[in-house]
């Protein structure tokens, strides 16, 4: 254990373990220190001269970012030095800015806004053709734009891509106010993790060319989520629209940025993560369908019932069950049950719904599934290895967010899918599966249903239901529960939290385990972390 | 008086090595080698030799932060960036005595125990440079600069690198940037260079000057440096002045001479001999001072800090009665806007402003609020950043403004001429 020390903050006492800064002290006594070079991630720069305090017994007033706690300490970060000290650096700051903020994307979540509000809320004395001026909306790279005007020269962009990334593209050229954001001349912000700097960028300096104009942030709701992109897991954060009047907006996604979890991502995520908003968005599958007709929720229920319920008059196990890499852990627990109380079959086939792709020694994983391990370790001992073999002379299969007809699936297993005539598929967007099959379920996306995903190092982490889509769908467990229902068999309706329990309390993989320990930060089952270790 | 600097300037060849040999060269290095490194920062502690870049801190205590026994390579920096306004001390020593400073600087780096030393000299020193580049070079021929120097198993190399021209690089940190080769900008404090400087090792930054009068105070004690000078100020200090005088130039002289004496004998008095009006004591960063109270004051570091001002680098720019201060002050500005490395957001954002406000008052076009606003922004600008460029700006406002704002003010617009139609 790290030793501590006791300091006092705005006459509270605190303790902080040795070697933590002020700006972080600061924090256990609620009290915010404004700052916008500093970033927990990032080595300390010390350049915004935002962040300072009073101390006891230091000359003039030292900045929070770079001064270490030590015991015995007293900190004022609210005094009148103090105060009068930001509203001067937020004049300096404002001095050259382009003051833009109805046309820039960061109005809304902007640190140079929300601290003038806060610290400053003086009128400007600089005349707008006294300002310096340089470089508008310039394509610093495919997917960011650089806007040198606002930029507060924090240098947070250029130590990502020194410390973290290590590609080092960007740099702060000239001097003095005409100091300014740019890459090497010929060179561009090009690295997989390019769009973090826009994250980190605390103004309109640097924004996602994705994001750009497309909302004004005030307007979005933003929860949690895990990015679905590959086995690593990035914790994110999912902006959609709030539910507005504005119905063609509802549930629409804007953006993933990455959610800071210091054990899975730090404050980071990959640009390739950040596209997997789309997929709530486009190619949904928005109607239940069977052969071919839009027929609503009990129609395509009911054709479940009558393909189906003569088919196990002839015997056990003549019914497939294909779930993927992609559904969470209640789900493939609940479809293993589905398949052996209700279709009498006691395996089912887990499949991969892409091939491996490129990955990295940070965050980008080779398994572009976001649960194989999850998966895995929940339908432990009832999972089938050959899928061909596995389908071949099946009279029905049910797939669960499984692509079996996908281009790079061997033609065996294709084909003996294909051979089957009573398909049914729960997915949530549109795929060569869901096109050939005969009764379609609409479900929902990650960003839609409440489960838990288990990443490649064995921790569990949580979806929630954020986004709530304005056409008809079902989670994938309510639909399990209607088809044991339409097919006579009653269970007792359980939720996505009953359901984890459950597995928890046989899956050594989420040994002690519940939701409230999962938390928002995921967790690891103690007996998992026995296995790892 | 007793020069120490310049006791033997304009003696033929001193500039070379046999010229600076029959000047005694070199008896200094051969004692401090036979010393341990520990007597030569004790001697050099007691002569209370203090750092002549400007800011005054005793050397041998700088010295004596370098962590004694660690495992990380130890770096000896050696200051020739003099680049502040008014000042051009260093260049003469380089130019006319470099194996006395080349001398001074083998002994500081036995002392700190360095195995490398780096000489950076500003950009647009060319003769200094050659001339310490040639000097480098001689030493290495005759054994003083490489692997055991003279017997002693110490071994040392010099490297002589010039400056992009930049003026901050003359600020301790800032010039390690440069030697590291990165962008000229200073680096936060703690960590101090002493335990983590250039390369991340522990480096020590030292003057021209400072180390100059290092081996005449090896050659003749300590305690014979600090007979001369003050109580708090010992030994001998070069001043570089410049402006209204009859013989501008660089001068040797005890530490607290009077500087009434300073400009009127080693000078010859005043330019033509128009009344002064203003001295700039230190570098044009320093606060400047009305001629009277100049006048009146002692050259040493406290005397000048009690009238209102600071010693800093000794560079007297003296200023007479026809010199416009808006006009001097509009130049100088402009001089910090362009010299701020632009990392902290008071000095980046408040030199450009501020020496745009000072333009425009200048030129007569001042607006309303313009002399209230450099007030605050010298206030905000100063001690609240990483380097002192911004306080270098912010001092010479606040005391142009002290002693001179009638000046600024005549220059404002009258309400007739604001008026529209």
């Amino acid at each position: 254990m790290s030793e501590n020390v006791k300091l006092t903050i705005n006459g509270f006492e605190t303790e902080v373990p040795k070697g933590t800064n002020l700006i972080e002290a600061a924090r256990c006594v609620k009290a915010k220190v404004p700052h916008f070079c500093y970033h927990r991630d990032l080595s300390v720069a010390g350049n915004c001269r935002m962040c300072v305090v009073e101390v006891e017994g230091m000359r003039g007033l030292p900045i929070a970012c770079n001064t270490i706690a030590t015991e015995g300490m007293v900190v004022n970060t609210e005094s009148d030095a103090v105060k009068e000290n930001r509203a001067a650096i937020m004049e300096f700051l404002l001095v050259n800015h382009p003051i833009d903020c109805p046309v820039c994307d960061q109005a809304g979540e902007c640190k140079l806004q929300n601290y003038y509000m806060e610290h400053d809320r003086r009128d400007s004395v600089v005349a707008v053709e006294d300002k310096v001026k340089k470089g508008k909306a310039i394509e610093v790279g495919p997917r960011v734009m650089l806007d040198q005007e606002r930029c507060v020269a924090c240098s947070r962009c250029v130590r990502f891509c020194d410390e973290v990334t290590g590609t080092g593209e960007l740099r702060l050229l000239n001097r003095g106010d005409h100091t300014t954001i740019d890459t090497f001349p010929g060179k561009k912000l090009d690295n997989n993790y390019s769009v973090n700097t826009a994250d980190i960028c605390p103004v309109g300096a640097l924004t996602s060319r994705d994001f750009r104009f497309q909302a004004r942030s005030w307007y979005l709701e933003k929860d949690n989520s895990i990015c679905p992109g590959c086995s690593t897991g990035c914790n994110t954060t999912l902006s959609h629209y709030k539910q507005t009047t504005l119905g063609d907006y509802n549930g629409v996604a804007y953006r993933l940025k990455p959610r800071r979890n210091p054990a899975v991502n730090k404050a980071w995520m990959c640009d390739f993560g950040r596209t997997e908003y789309v997929q709530i968005n486009e190619n949904r599958l928005t109607q239940p369908i069977a052969s071919n007709i839009e027929i609503g929720w009990d129609g395509a229920l009911g054709h479940i019932r009558n393909g189906i319920a003569p088919l196990l008059e002839r015997g056990s196990g003549v019914v497939a069950g294909v779930a993927s890499y992609d559904c969470t852990n209640e789900e493939i627990w609940l479809f293993k049950k589905l398949m052996k109380e209700v279709f009498h079959t006691d395996s089912i086939a887990l499949i991969a719904n892409r091939e491996d792709g490129y990955s990295d020694d940070f965050l980008i994983a080779a398994d572009k599934h976001p649960n194989r391990r999850g998966s895995m370790a929940v339908a432990k001992g009832g999972v089938v290895e050959d899928l061909a073999s596995y389908l071949d002379g099946k009279l029905a299969v049910i797939t669960l967010s499984a692509d079996v007809l996908s281009d790079w699936r061997d033609e065996a297993s294709k084909k003996a899918f294909s051979a089957i005539k009573q398909k049914i598929c729960l997915q949530s967007n549109g795929t060569a599966t869901s096109d050939a099959s005969s009764v379609v379920l609409p479900a929902t996306s990650y960003a839609e249903k409440d489960g838990t995903w288990t990443n490649k190092d064995g921790r569990v982490q949580r979806l929630t239901a954020a986004v709530r889509k304005e056409f008809s769908v079902r989670s994938e467990i309510q639909l399990m529960q209607q088809i044991a229902h339409v097919m006579g068999v009653e269970w007792e309706l359980k939720s996505a939290m009953q359901l984890f329990a459950e597995i928890a309390a046989s899956v050594p993989e989420f040994d002690g385990l519940d939701y409230g320990k999962i938390g928002k930060l995921g967790a690891t089952a103690s007996a998992a972390q026995t296995v790892s270790a | 008086m007793t020069k120490v600097l310049f006791e033997h300037r304009g003696k033929a060849d001193i500039e070379t090595f046999d010229g600076w040999k029959a000047a005694g060269g070199f008896s200094a290095l051969e004692k401090a080698l036979k010393m341990t490194p520990e007597e030569v920062i004790e001697e050099v502690k007691s002569s209370g030799l203090r750092g002549r870049g400007g800011a005054g801190f005793p050397t041998g205590v700088k010295w004596g932060f370098v962590p004694k026994g660690g495992e990380k390579p130890v770096y000896l920096c050696i200051n020739a960036d003099e680049s502040e306004p008014g000042t051009c001390k260093d260049r003469v020593l380089m130019e006319e005595l470099p194996f006395m400073c080349l001398e001074g600087a083998l002994i500081a780096a036995y002392a700190i125990q360095a195995k490398m030393a780096f000489w950076y000299i500003r950009g647009e020193f060319d003769l200094s440079e050659r001339r310490m580049r040639q000097a480098v070079e001689v030493l290495r021929e005759k054994g003083l600069i490489g692997k055991n120097v003279l017997g002693s198993g110490w071994d040392i190399d010099f490297g002589v690198h010039r400056g992009a021209g930049a003026y901050v690089c003359g600020e301790e940190t800032g010039l390690i940037s440069s030697v590291e080769g990165k962008q000229g900008q200073p680096k936060l404090k703690p960590p101090f260079p002493a335990l983590e400087g250039a390369f991340g090792c522990p480096t020590i930054v030292n003057n021209v000057e400072s180390l100059a009068a290092v081996p005449w105070i090896v050659n003749h004690g300590g305690s014979k440096y600090s007979a001369l000078g003050t109580e708090k100020s010992k030994g001998t200090k070069l001043f570089s002045v410049s402006g209204a005088v009859n013989k501008p130039g660089v001068y040797e002289v005890e530490m607290g001479y009077p500087m009434a004496d300073l400009i009127n004998k080693e000078c010859g008095g005043a330019l033509n001999g128009i009344g002064l009006k203003a001295i700039i004591p230190g570098g044009s960063s320093v606060p400047v001072m009305p001629a009277d109270v100049a006048m009146k004051t002692n050259l040493d570091y406290e005397s000048v800090q009690e009238a209102g001002s600071l010693l800093g680098s000794g560079g007297v720019i003296v200023i007479d009665e026809n010199q416009s201060m808006p006009e001097l002050l509009d130049i100088l500005g402009r001089f910090y806007a362009h010299e701020s490395c632009g990392q902290c957001t008071p000095c980046r954002e408040g030199t450009g402003w501020g020496a745009r406000i000072l333009h425009r008052v200048h030129e007569g076009r001042g607006e309303q609020q313009d002399l209230e606003t450099l007030d605050r922004i010298a206030r905000f600008m100063s001690g609240t950043t990483i380097c002192f460029l911004a306080s270098s700006m912010s001092m010479p406002i606040q005391s142009f403004f002290k002693h001179f704002k009638h000046e600024f003010e005549a220059l404002m617009p009258t309400i007739d001429a604001v008026a529209g139609d």
